[in-house]
């Protein structure tokens, strides 16, 4: 019963998320996750792609691999800070991914202003109860 | 430390030779002054004694040459019948042979008859001839000494008066008079009455004036001395005084003359002619130190009028000391350099196999456990080498100890730094994949047209794969032990929410979960995630080996050194009566992947990581197990420095609270 009602009030909000991961099939496991729960969602393979994407397009989300080869998303988010994109966020929140959440990463993170991380692999309900808290608390 | 030992060794052995040589100078000085001495004084009285004797003899012999004249009858003849001019010249022949310096011939009344001198005398008056009178008043032959005055010298010959007279010279020390020339003269001489029948016809008398007369006191002086010289001066001198002043003498003045005039001490006048004794002592004379003895000469009449001496030069004697003294001075020289010599011998001797000890101790220090410590000496000092030698194969039974146990240390960090990349690398590999697995096996679990068997295998892949995501997690934690994050820590929480977070389970498994935390606070720097990971998986493991009814005990404790009291170590332990470890697996539960547990339980590296965590926080983890009876497990920590302040200073205001 509650599961419902959750479900409902998601599929309230539809929301324009980017997905950026160097591996097809976490890029492919978002979005059948994050679809399945009626978000829009664009993937992309890496930082300067995505950078491209959010000049098109406006986003309210992202979910951020840490780790990728050349550019990896540290680069991607000292990139979009303090940066105007098209559509009512002037930069969307960032949820980050990691497969290998060491001390440095994490302190890294903390200091990007990032508050919000999950770590690979993950279940969907976990992703999308990350995606959930991150939204409440803002 | 060097220096001073070889010197204190030298300077005692410089201290022996000097402390001898300095005595044996000292008492051989002593000795030998006081034999040279004695000798000398006792050689000068012999010497006296000889002088003496000559003087006796020259006296004898001017007797003999009188009475052998007056036995010539024709002579005897000539005095009897008054025939003045043949007595004259057998008078002068006879002097001539015996060597007479006056000599004559007087009537029984005393009146001269004849002389050798020259002819026309002045008158004198008979008294003045003391032989004469003597023999007139005797009636006998007399022989020895007479004072003569000028006007009987005169009388007898005008030369023998020029020759007595002579100026007295200032004397240092000598009595003051007033007379500034002495005009008597002092001779030997002899009379001898001449007999026609009973009846006295006349008195023979002769003599040798002794005034300026070299021949007497160096005929005396080469029978006495022999020659003796020393430093181109004779060793002995002879004099002959009159009253107190030299008349015949061979002390030179320093101008080469004769010292003739000079005189006596007082001490020596009124000593020898006062009182008549023999005097004998160290003196000046003119001009240096003599040892000199002096006896009076009487006259014939038994008037003490003058002094025989003899002096032998000190210096002669003080050069033999002081040469002896020198030499002694040599041999102390030489005894302190043979001192020298053999103290810096000794010195190295004893210090040689010291130094090499030094040396060698030296290179222990830096790291050489095998040094060279040279030959082993047979003294005390050997047993220092051995013992040093013992130590040092102790040191290096020690070092090869302590280089395996690092060794294996390395080997076994270098394990688990390969294994640990491994993992990383195999969990980041993985986990993309399982995150699509995950979403896909979940995503069709949500699907409302599947039957219960494909649900039933869909969950099996789920399950499966959550056991995967287990596994690779436990990898990750392994991997992840490069970065510790130690800030000050209570320990006694940090201990006690971890067996707060296990009590539940335990509560369910039947098992008696008990905390008993360190009286006062435990204040530690660890990495807190970290270490409460290990204390987690300890007391997990412990409730995982225990039985139902059985207990888990926790307790934390603060341990001193035995050795220090700065050395303290926090202690975390955990007690179970459970299944324990049997010994061949005891050295195997830190090894990553090894588990006893059942497939899905365990995944080995529970106590891999946990060492690994414990010893990059400087301590280690001891285990105590008795299969079947149960394990301790032990984390130890050690405080440093900056956390001992921190404790102390809790400590103590505590206990001032
Ligand atoms: N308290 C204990 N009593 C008995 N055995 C233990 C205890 N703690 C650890 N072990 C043994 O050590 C093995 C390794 O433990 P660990 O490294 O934590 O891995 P896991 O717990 O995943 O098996 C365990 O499987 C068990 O056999
Ligand atoms: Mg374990």
């Amino acid at each position: 019963m509650m599961k419902a009602i959750e479900a409902e009030v998601r599929e309230v909000r539809h929301r324009r998320v980017l997905v950026v991961d160097d591996d097809p099939i976490v890029l492919q496991s978002c979005k059948r996750i994050l679809e399945s729960e009626g978000h829009m969602v664009i993937c992309v393979p890496d930082a300067e792609e995505a950078c491209v994407k959010l000049e098109r397009h406006p986003f309210d989300l992202m979910v951020v691999d840490i780790k990728m080869p050349e550019r990896d998303g540290f680069y991607l988010l000292e990139k979009i800070r303090g940066r105007r994109f098209p559509g009512p966020l002037v930069e969307p929140p960032v949820l980050v991914m990691t497969g290998y959440p060491t001390h440095e990463t994490l302190g890294r993170l903390q200091k990007s202003r990032v508050r919000h991380f999950i770590p690979k692999p993950f279940t969907p309900d976990e992703l999308l109860t990350a995606i959930d808290i991150l939204f409440e608390k803002g | 430390m060097l220096y001073t030992t070889r010197s204190k060794v030298i300077g005692s052995f410089l201290g022996v030779a000097l402390l001898v040589g300095i005595v044996s100078i000292y008492i051989g000085r002593q000795l030998l002054y006081k034999t040279v001495l004695d000798e000398a004084e006792s050689r000068i009285s012999l010497d006296l004694n000889a002088e003496q004797r000559i003087y006796q003899g020259y006296v004898d012999a001017v007797a003999a040459a009188l009475a052998v004249s007056s036995l010539d009858p024709e002579f005897q003849d000539s005095i009897v019948r008054r025939q003045t001019g043949s007595l004259t010249s057998k008078l002068r022949l006879i002097a001539q042979r015996t060597g007479l310096d006056f000599m004559g011939v007087a009537c029984a009344d005393g009146v001269v008859m004849a002389r050798m001198g020259p002819s026309s005398p002045a008158p004198v008056s008979p008294t003045a001839n003391p032989f004469v009178q003597h023999v007139l008043r005797h009636g006998a032959a007399v022989a020895g000494t007479a004072v003569l005055d000028r006007a009987f010298l005169a009388s007898e010959d005008p030369i023998l008066a020029r020759q007595a007279r002579m100026d007295l010279v200032p004397t240092r020390m000598a009595a003051t008079i007033e007379q500034k020339e002495e005009a008597s003269g002092m001779a030997i001489g002899a009379g001898r009455p001449i007999f026609e029948g009973a009846r006295l016809v006349g008195v023979l008398y002769g003599g040798q004036l002794l005034n300026g007369s070299t021949s007497f006191v160096d005929t005396i002086r080469d029978t006495v001395f022999q020659k003796d010289t020393y430093k181109g001066k004779s060793v002995g001198v002879a004099t002959i005084f009159l009253g107190d002043a030299r008349i015949a003498t061979n002390v030179f003045n320093p101008d080469g003359t004769r010292a003739i005039g000079t005189r006596v001490s007082k001490t020596v006048r009124d000593y020898v002619l006062g009182s008549g004794q023999r005097w004998s002592d160290r003196a000046f004379v003119v001009n240096d130190w003599y040892l000199t003895a002096y006896e009076p000469i009487t006259d014939i009449f038994g008037n003490r009028v003058g002094i025989i001496s003899t002096a032998v030069m000190e210096t002669k004697y003080l050069d033999v000391q002081r040469k002896v003294v020198s030499i002694f001075m040599l041999i102390t020289i030489a005894g302190m350099l043979v001192a020298i010599g053999m103290g810096s011998f000794l010195a190295n001797k004893i210090m040689k196999p010291i130094r090499s000890l030094i040396s060698a101790s030296r290179e222990v220090s830096q790291g050489n456990f095998a040094p060279e410590i040279g030959p082993v000496s047979k003294d005390e000092i050997g047993v220092l080498q051995n013992t040093f030698t013992e130590m040092l194969s102790s040191l290096r039974e020690r070092d090869k100890r302590h280089k395996l146990e690092s060794e294996i240390r390395l080997l076994q960090s270098e394990k688990q730094a390969s294994a640990g990349r491994l993992a990383a690398g195999v969990a980041h590999e993985i986990n993309n994949p399982l995150t699509g697995v995950l979403t896909f096996s979940h995503m069709l679990l949500r699907r409302k047209d599947i039957d219960e068997e494909m649900r039933a295998d869909l969950t099996a892949i789920a399950k499966a794969t959550e056991r995967v995501r287990a596994i690779v997690k436990g990898l990750l934690d392994f991997s992840r032990q490069t970065t510790l994050a130690p800030e000050q820590t209570d320990i006694n929480a940090l201990v006690g929410s971890a067996v707060k977070l296990v009590m539940n389970n335990a509560l369910i498994k039947g098992v008696n979960l008990s905390f008993a935390p360190a009286n006062g606070e435990l204040v530690g720097k660890v990495d807190k995630s970290a270490m409460q990971g290990v204390v987690l998986n300890i007391i997990m493991n412990a409730v995982d080996a225990t039985e139902a009814g059985g207990s888990v005990e926790v307790r934390t404790g603060l341990r001193y050194s035995a050795s220090t009291a700065d050395d303290k170590t926090i202690e975390i332990s955990v007690t179970d009566t459970g299944c324990g470890i049997s010994q061949k697996n005891l050295d195997k539960i830190f090894d990553p992947f090894f588990t006893t547990k059942d497939v899905g339980k365990g995944t080995g590296l529970g106590l891999s990581v946990s060492s690994a965590v414990v010893e990059r926080h400087g301590g280690s983890i001891h285990v105590l197990s008795a299969p079947g009876k149960g394990s301790t497990f032990t984390i130890a920590l050690p405080l440093k420095d900056d956390n001992n302040d921190e404790s102390d200073r809790s400590g103590s205001e505590g206990s001032a609270a």
